[in-house]
């Protein structure tokens, strides 16, 4: 219904909830959209050409070749060699892998994590509505960096240490959305018929709750990836990713800079590439949020 | 007839005068040099200062030696006018120049040189110049404006220790009193042609023209500005864009580009200065000298040269330069790449799959760069090495001060004077944090300083790049070259193949 | 009554933001603590000297009960003492000091490109919906809110800055109503603003759209200008509130992208020294930039949500009265 629009105050995330069917016909209707079918491609061929780095890669990316650098694309290597003689595909394929890995990982425990704390939140309300509340609050406007600071001096530098600052900035807002979503189910009067007939809290949520959240949760979390290889990029370049050699997006665009004029491939690979795997999700969430016609605002 | 000459004569005469005129560019009064840094300054203070790529160029504006180098790099007078060996060089007796005032208006005479010497003598003041100058025996005030200095051995490299501001920069005593080291370290008072105007941490070190320098009409410029640029690319493209006038020793593989700009002059020299490798001899299994010596066998330290400074660049053979008239004439063992050997000398030392932390500082891109070359390179002998960068400030406490690192890659200087390149060799020195341990070495190093003989001294200094190739914990990487990329506008300015720079000579054009 | 209400309610925000701050200098506190090793030590390195380890245990107060050692710290922290940098040994709390003006100058700056390039685009692609113009705006923010920040630094710098002489690359020259110091500005800010229009022109549209319901747009679209018009200054006022109220999120990622763009063009603000401090492990300097960083943003998240309390009548009285 036009207009219907509840406002979520907190934060100004704006739900329109209207009853949805199946998952199957979701999908199909998913897959209507020309978005959607481009940035599905668009995120394979990435995913592929990223994850397989260690398969594609022409040469390894870290083997220097002194006489080689700044080389032209074509003269030795594909697109070129940056300041050590260092094959710049190969290293913008395997910083592809380490950015999508940490992209969809710290998406996952967001989600993960984040959904049924806030759905119970959302429905159980009370003390651990209030208690939950407060944390996503206090956690919501922190930046990425501040965190990424925090968890590198308490886990030191690495994987892990990335992928952590990354959830605990995402979490909170899958728990917000999983709440708001939550709230509004919870007064459905088919959920009073639900424990009325004796169903315990976590049934109800698994069978009634959470799949009203699937949609949104979707849609957020494609936008969520790409927030996140955009983070690590940052991170990275401001030397709060992995360290060296190992390859990263945005290292190599900060290594690169200076030689811009002399080798603009070195900083336009990486600066592409990041642009691209960025859209690509971006694209895929624009398209499934036309699809399904909801109007989620969380940035 | 005679007319017609006198004519001519006067007629080239009045030629010469205008084309001499010509030629004779007035420097010009006035002015801000920019000049771009790439780490911070620790700390101003000549007591402590190590000449770096930050430090050195700022240092040398605000303080005099007794003695500098001119533009063909001899030795002349700064602070001393004229001096006067005895005793078969056991002694030197300075002239002091008259009438020169520290920047707090205080007077320099005999008394603060013999202050500074004493300050650096003084092993409460924890100098690291303090054991290469322990041939000092003492320093006697004659009368204000002469002082003698009684060595406990001849001692042909003195002048060129005491060129040095790192270490023989003279200070104000009053202010040194006054504000006691740590104060010092931060307002620094000295005789220079400039004095310390502002110093934002982070920012930039502004030095403002010392109206009452005792050379006449010197200073020419108003001020002087050292901005701090860590980032390389920042670094060069300020440069180019005009924000800097002046940046010395910008990585070698961007010269093309500022080569190509209009308004910007660059000068190369063939420096003393090298890049050095550091093993801590202190720590398993780094103790193991077959391990030191295994790993400096698995660089290869031409194609290191290559890599990081370009095509024409060269390792070292031994740790006195190439330039150097005592470098040791062949290569020696350790300096020579040999994968297959040092395979097998780790395998006999039980370390085969060794792993380690290598340490290099931000001063200098290319120190990064190499540990990055020589991370791969000790890979193929199957040797693990983690490459870790650390801010220059943070790499001075920890590795420096502390001791605290595996391996690390080093900048460092060296000069004609030959005991330039090892004079940290020596017992409880505090600038040895390698922990290199020689008996003969501890002996000889002193020793050769004061040998006289020519040929001698060139036997010395062998042995002793001999006897620090087996050794292998500081270990010469391989020679850098020096380049200074500038404004057109500069004039005067000399680029000595060292981390300093003399600007009061320095004026700008329109 | 309402009044009554409304002092109540901004009291109670700015108590939260009050207790957050809080909540975060504890959480600062304690992480500290828990770094792997004693903290003197990673300062020190192991081969320090007495004194020296033995002065900074007592300035921290390291040997006493925990609780004890944070209410030293904490009321130390409320004098505004920070305790003094490792490195430099300069104060923290000066240093931060010095370099706030610039970092807060440059998120201003950063929020006067983003604010009016981002509603305004927003409206008119909201006025234009369906046509080329929303198509052609929809694809230009996808754009910008793909692109990070430092690419778009780094390619202003390249392009303006080294290829056409317009304007400096770096550099940063103290406080001034001058082109000497603008200039230096303009850059970053641009850098800065930009991605954050993109984000803000999408959420304008979005919101602007969100309020009417599309088909009645469209139906609007048929019933002539001069309604729509009406209709647009209505809505748009509606339109504002979730903006505005997000608007006080984005200032948190305006402050993470002020770290890069100070790093890219060189200005010597607060998020340049808390990024050298985390290089360098100089602790108290870190604990101060987070403080600093977490009242930054607490503070514009405040205003923000007094914003929004007195814009929105419905929020203003605890149930959601008529709306206008």
């Amino acid at each position: 219904m036009a207009g219907s629009a509840n406002p979520d105050l907190c934060g100004g995330g704006i739900a329109v909830s209207t009853p949805r069917t199946g998952r199957a016909s979701t999908a199909q209707r998913a897959w209507q959209s020309t978005k959607v079918r481009y940035s599905c491609l668009l995120i394979l061929v990435l995913l592929l050409l990223t994850l397989g780095a260690g398969w594609l890669s022409p040469y390894p990316y870290d083997e220097i070749d002194a006489a080689a650098t700044f080389g032209a694309p074509g003269q030795r290597y594909l697109i070129g060699a940056d300041a050590l003689g260092r094959d710049v595909l190969s290293r913008t394929l395997h910083g592809g892998r380490m950015s999508l890995v940490v992209g969809l990982l710290a998406t996952l425990v967001a989600v993960l994590v984040g959904v049924p704390l806030g759905a119970l939140a959302g429905y159980v309300g009370g003390r651990i509505d209030w208690l939950i509340s407060r944390v996503v609050d206090l956690l919501l406007p922190f930046p990425v960096i501040l965190l990424a600071i925090i968890t590198k001096m308490l886990l030191g530098d690495g994987l892990v240490s990335v992928v952590v600052a990354l959830s605990l900035v995402l979490t909170p807002f899958f728990a917000r959305m999983a709440r708001a979503k939550s709230l509004s189910v919870a007064q459905l009067p088919f959920i009073e018929a639900a424990q009325g007939s004796g169903l315990g809290t976590g049934r109800i949520m698994w069978l009634h709750v959470l799949p009203h959240c699937f949609q949104p949760v979707l849609i957020m979390a494609t936008l969520s990836v790409a927030f996140a290889i955009l983070a690590e990029a940052s991170l990275s370049f401001l030397g709060l990713g992995l360290p060296p050699p190992a390859p990263s997006w945005g290292g190599d665009l900060q290594a690169s800079m200076s030689a811009f004029q002399l080798a603009p491939w070195t900083v336009l690979a990486p600066g592409c590439a990041i642009t691209l795997a960025v859209l690509a999700f971006n694209f895929l969430g624009d398209g499934l949020r036309d699809v399904f016609d909801v109007g989620e605002r969380f940035l | 007839m005679i007319e017609r000459w006198l004519g001519r004569l006067v007629l080239v005469f009045l030629l010469g005068i205008a084309t001499s005129a010509a030629f004779a560019q007035q420097a010009r009064d006035g002015g801000v040099l920019r000049v771009g840094i790439q780490s911070e300054p620790r700390s101003l203070d000549p007591l402590l200062v190590i000449t770096d790529g930050a430090t050195g160029h700022v240092v040398s504006n605000i303080f005099n030696t007794l003695v500098r180098y001119d533009a063909k790099m001899q030795i002349v007078p700064d602070l001393a006018t004229s001096w006067r060996t005895e005793d078969d060089g056991r002694a030197v007796e300075f002239s002091l120049r008259q009438g020169v005032k520290f920047h707090d208006g205080t007077d320099f005479d005999a008394a603060a040189v013999k202050f500074a010497f004493d300050r650096i003598l003084d092993p409460a003041n924890s100098s690291p110049y303090r054991t290469f100058f322990k041939p000092i025996e003492q320093v006697v005030v004659i009368n204000p404006s002469t002082v003698r200095v009684v060595l406990s051995q001849p001692w042909p490299g003195f002048f060129y220790q005491l060129l040095y501001v790192g270490g023989m920069g003279i200070p104000s005593p009053t202010a040194v009193k006054a504000l006691g080291n740590a104060g010092f370290a931060r307002k620094p008072v000295g005789t220079g042609p400039f004095k310390l105007a502002d110093w934002a941490s982070g920012d930039r070190i502004v030095l403002t023209k010392n109206t009452s320098y005792y050379r006449p009409k010197m200073p020419y410029l108003d001020r002087l500005e050292f901005k701090v640029i860590p980032d390389s690319t920042a670094l060069t493209t300020s440069l180019r864009t005009g924000q800097l006038d002046l940046v010395r020793d910008i990585p070698t593989q961007l010269l093309p580009l500022v080569e190509k700009e209009p308004g910007l002059v660059s000068s190369i020299k063939n420096a003393y200065s090298f890049d050095w490798f550091a093993l801590n001899a202190a720590k398993p299994p780094f103790n193991d000298v077959r391990v030191r010596q295994a790993i400096n066998m698995a660089i290869d330290r031409d194609a290191l040269a290559v890599a990081v400074y370009g095509k024409g660049a060269r390792g070292s053979t031994a740790q006195i330069a190439a330039a150097n008239d005592f470098h040791h004439p062949t290569k020696l063992p350790t300096f020579t790449y040999d994968p297959e050997k040092a395979k097998k000398m780790l395998a006999e030392a039980g370390q085969s799959n060794l792993k380690f932390t290598l340490v290099s500082s931000t001063v200098k891109p290319q120190l990064g760069q190499e540990a990055t070359v020589i991370q791969a390179q000790l890979a193929k002998i199957g040797v693990t090495v983690t490459h870790q960068v650390m801010e220059h400030q943070s790499w001075l406490s920890t590795v420096l001060r502390n001791k605290n690192f595996e391996a690390s890659t080093v900048a460092g200087t060296g000069g004609p004077e030959p005991n330039s390149y090892v004079m940290f060799w020596t017992k409880d020195n505090p600038v040895n944090f390698v922990s290199l341990n020689n008996d003969e070495l501890f002996q000889l190093v002193p020793k050769a300083q004061g040998i006289v003989n020519d040929a001698e001294r060139k036997k010395a200094y062998h042995r002793i790049q001999e006897l620090g190739a087996q050794e292998a914990s500081w270990m010469a990487l391989m020679e850098v070259p020096s380049n200074a990329v500038m404004s057109s506008k500069i004039k005067s300015y000399v680029h000595l193949p060292y981390n300093v720079s003399y600007f009061d000579e320095v004026w700008l054009s329109q | 009554m309402a009044h009554h209400g409304l002092l109540i309610s901004s009291g109670l925000r700015v108590a939260t933001a009050g207790g957050t701050l809080l909540a975060v200098a504890a959480i600062v506190f304690i992480l500290m603590r828990f770094v792997p090793g004693d903290p003197v030590l990673n300062w020190l390195g192991t081969s320090y000297e007495k004194a020296d380890y033995d002065r900074l245990r007592a300035l921290y107060g390291l040997d006493l009960p925990l609780l004890q050692q944070f209410m030293i710290w904490f009321v130390n922290l409320l004098q505004g003492e920070l305790g003094y940098s490792v490195l430099t040994q300069l104060s923290v709390s000066e240093e931060l000091w010095r370099r706030l003006p610039a970092t807060l100058e440059l998120i201003l700056l950063a929020l006067a490109v983003a604010l009016p390039l981002g509603i305004g685009s927003g409206i008119w692609a909201a006025w234009r919906y369906g046509k080329m113009a929303d198509h052609a705006v929809l694809t230009a923010t996808l754009l910008g809110i793909s692109l990070p920040e430092f690419f778009v630094g780094a390619i202003l710098m390249l392009g303006l800055a080294l290829q056409w002489r317009i304007f400096p690359a770096t550099g940063f020259e103290p406080f001034a109503w001058s082109t000497e110091h603008f200039s230096h500005m303009v850059l970053p800010a641009l850098a800065l603003g930009l991605p954050r229009a993109a984000v803000i022109c999408r959420l304008m549209r979005g919101s602007l759209l969100e309020v009417f319901g599309r088909p009645y747009v469209r139906a609007s679209l048929a019933k002539g200008l001069s309604r729509k018009m009406t209709l647009f200054s209505h809505g748009i006022r509606n339109a504002l509130i979730p903006v505005v109220t997000v608007i006080g999120l984005q200032v948190g990622y305006l402050v993470a992208g002020a770290v890069v763009v100070e790093k890219l063009f060189v200005i010597p603000g607060v998020g340049a020294y808390g990024l050298n401090a985390v290089t360098a492990r100089d602790y108290p300097s870190v604990q101060g930039f987070i403080l600093v960083v977490a009242a930054i943003f607490l503070i514009a998240n405040l205003i923000v949500d007094l914003l929004y309390l007195w814009l929105d009548p419905r929020i203003r009285t605890s149930a959601g009265g008529a709306s206008r």
